[in-house]
């Protein structure tokens, strides 16, 4: 989870302006938050290369935190396989914090709620994108 | 013998003569052989109201004050029961003594799991030692926080603890939990012991083991002055990532206990995670207390350690005393057996090679080890804390001489020089609690604990003379109440 944001958050409506009817979206809820404050940093990966081994997001935004839960929407997705990491950057400093042992102490999540100790594989944590049907993904952070 | 007044029993029982008639194990006449799982009951509410205790005997003027237990009691929820001794959320006992009076209390740690997990109806988390289905994954250590080890008097406070995550503050009064204890962020959620050692200075010393930090593991030593701020911490690796619970301190050093109990990634939970590999031996770490990067690492045979007693130093050795077992089955076997109410559940008392008081004495200079036991079951070992780094003797939790021990019967005093054993035996299916040292201003002192009597389901309160155990106890108080058994206490007066 080391990967910085490369783009600030799009609003929706500009997003669907520019929506090409072929392509699919993506709902993505993002629950748990831990505190109202700071920024959700969350980043979509298409291959089980860019997700594991830190390369670089499809997609990746910074949704402001004011309550328990943020909601976010990518349009004009290719469909296909997608794994999403995010984390709580609570403090707003950019990057996710952690303990003396490396530990993080900001909270965290991946799709599909996978991961028990540490980051999960892809395979683990990717989920279909479908064209022409509603998606939707639903994270807690942990 | 249980409807025979209770003090002189119990007196009786503690003089010599009667040891042939003792039976030592689960035999008497009456006692059902499944009566010790008493001790593992979950509890079903959240607090215990003030109950008072009847008392036999005086209560000494020294033991007026308050004790304090701390030990797993939220075992079942929703059906669903945990499968070893670590996992249940903690819950602290309150025995207020006063010279006529002891009253009881007792509430749990809202803890972060224990919080959403009331409220939810179930448990969410899996345990160190059990997996539970369609739980939540840990956040982080602090995920997992039962606190439910044992308890430190600190600024006014209580820090109710565990080992894998931080310690959580309590209102020493009232048992509200005031929440969790962050250092810094550098140390938030970080191990911390359940086993902090107070200095002759007021250093708060302690240790936080993480088994699963890189490939072998490192340990984190903590030092907290006496305004209750952490002033320096160390990380150090170990040479492999054995179970670590406790540690000692002697005059200039902190020592360290490594068993051959090694975490291994890929088991089913933390527990299960551990594997016992004797021929690695065991490692002792020495630790300047002024200079924490001075470390020095010793090898011992093959061991098993939860808890040290004193250690102090003399010619160029460091002489430190601990329960030792010889293998982890009390932790990877035992500790499993005593929650085990399935079906097909042995009736027994789980039988595991017990930890005998031993002496590790390490020479400085030649940096060899020398282990010797004492021969005698002890455990929860504690001493006098005003006499320093020395002991003029050693107290535990202790059997009475038997072929086959079950579970605690006694209390025990060692004399670490001379060897000699005393111990005050309790009656039959009386099962003893960690006896802590009260000492006493007139020149007596007295060793105050808890035990749970299987047969009447009461749970007590004991005071002996710590110089007269075979005199048998001074004062006992029971109440129409039993508690879980717990681990460790404290006592502030």
């Amino acid at each position: 989870m080391t990967n910085r944001p490369t783009r600030v958050f799009i609003p929706v409506m500009a997003l669907l302006a520019a929506t090409n009817i072929e392509a699919a979206s993506l709902d993505i809820e993002v629950t748990a938050i831990e505190a109202p404050t700071g920024f959700i940093m969350l980043a979509m990966f298409d291959s089980a290369e860019a997700f594991n081994d830190g390369g670089k997001p499809v997609r990746a935004v910074k949704l402001p935190v004011e309550g328990e839960r943020v909601e976010a929407r990518f349009d004009d997705l290719p469909a296909g396989k997608y794994a999403i990491k995010l984390y709580h950057d609570a403090n707003g400093n950019g990057e996710m914090d952690s303990n003396m042992l490396g530990l993080p102490i900001e909270g965290y999540g991946f799709s599909n709620n996978v991961g028990r100790f540490g980051q999960p594989p892809f395979t683990d944590a990717a989920f279909e994108v479908a064209e022409e049907t509603p998606n939707s993904t639903s994270i807690r952070v942990r | 013998m249980h409807r025979r007044n209770f003090l002189k029993s119990a007196a009786l029982v503690a003089s010599a003569p009667y040891l042939t008639v003792l039976p030592g194990v689960t035999t008497s006449a009456g006692e059902s052989p499944t009566a010790w799982k008493l001790g593992w009951r979950s509890v079903d509410v959240d607090s215990f109201a003030p109950l008072p205790l009847s008392i036999d005997g005086e209560i000494p003027a020294d033991v007026v004050g308050t004790l304090y237990r701390n030990g797993p009691a939220k075992l079942e929820r929703a059906g669903v029961r945990y499968k070893h001794w670590f996992d249940g959320d903690g819950m602290i006992q309150q025995f207020r003594i006063t010279p006529d009076s002891i009253v009881h209390q007792g509430k749990f740690v809202a803890t972060t799991k224990y919080v959403e997990e009331e409220a939810a109806g179930q448990f969410l988390y899996s345990g160190a030692g059990t997996e539970l289905p369609a739980t939540q994954g840990w956040r982080n250590n602090d995920s997992g926080n039962v606190a439910n080890t044992a308890l430190l008097p600190f600024d006014g406070e209580l820090l109710a603890l565990w080992e894998g995550g931080s310690a959580y503050r309590v209102d020493a009064d009232t048992l509200q939990t005031l929440g969790r204890k962050d250092w810094s962020d550098e140390l938030k959620h970080m191990p911390f012991s359940a086993h902090p050692l107070v200095d002759t200075e007021g250093t708060v010393w302690n240790v936080g083991s993480a088994t699963y930090s890189g490939g072998s593991g490192a340990i984190v030593v903590y030092r907290i002055d006496t305004a209750g701020e952490v002033v320096a911490t160390e990380l150090i690796k170990t040479p492999f990532a054995g179970y670590m619970h406790s540690f000692t301190m002697s005059e200039r050093h902190l020592i360290f206990y490594i068993g051959p109990h090694v975490f291994e990634r890929g088991g089913s939970t933390f527990v299960n995670s551990f594997q016992w590999q004797p021929d690695r031996g065991s490692r002792l770490l020495v630790v300047e207390k002024d200079d924490l990067s001075s470390q020095r690492w010793f090898e011992a045979p093959s061991g098993f350690v939860f808890h040290c007693a004193n250690a102090y130093e003399q010619r160029g050795r460091i002489i430190a005393n601990m329960s030792l077992y010889e293998d982890a089955g009390i932790m990877d076997t035992a500790m499993f057996g005593l929650l085990d109410t399935s079906a097909d559940a042995p009736t027994e008392y789980p039988q595991f090679p017990r930890a005998e008081l031993a002496t590790v004495e390490l020479d400085l200079t030649s940096g060899k080890v020398h282990v010797q036991s004492s021969g005698e079951l002890l455990e929860f070992p504690g001493s006098d804390a005003r006499l320093g780094y020395r002991a003029k003797a050693i107290f535990g939790t202790g059997h009475a001489p038997s072929e086959r021990p079950t579970y605690s019967n006694a209390v025990v005093r060692i004399d670490p020089t001379t060897g000699k054993v005393n111990r005050a035996i309790f009656p039959d299916e009386h099962i003893v609690e960690e006896p802590l040292f009260v000492g006493g201003s007139s020149g007596n002192d007295w060793l105050v604990g808890t035990f749970l009597d299987l047969g009447r389901e009461q749970t007590g309160v004991y005071v002996l003379d710590a110089n007269n155990l075979a005199g048998g106890p001074v004062a006992m108080a029971r109440m129409e109440r039993a508690l879980p058994l717990g681990f460790h206490g404290c006592f502030t007066g």
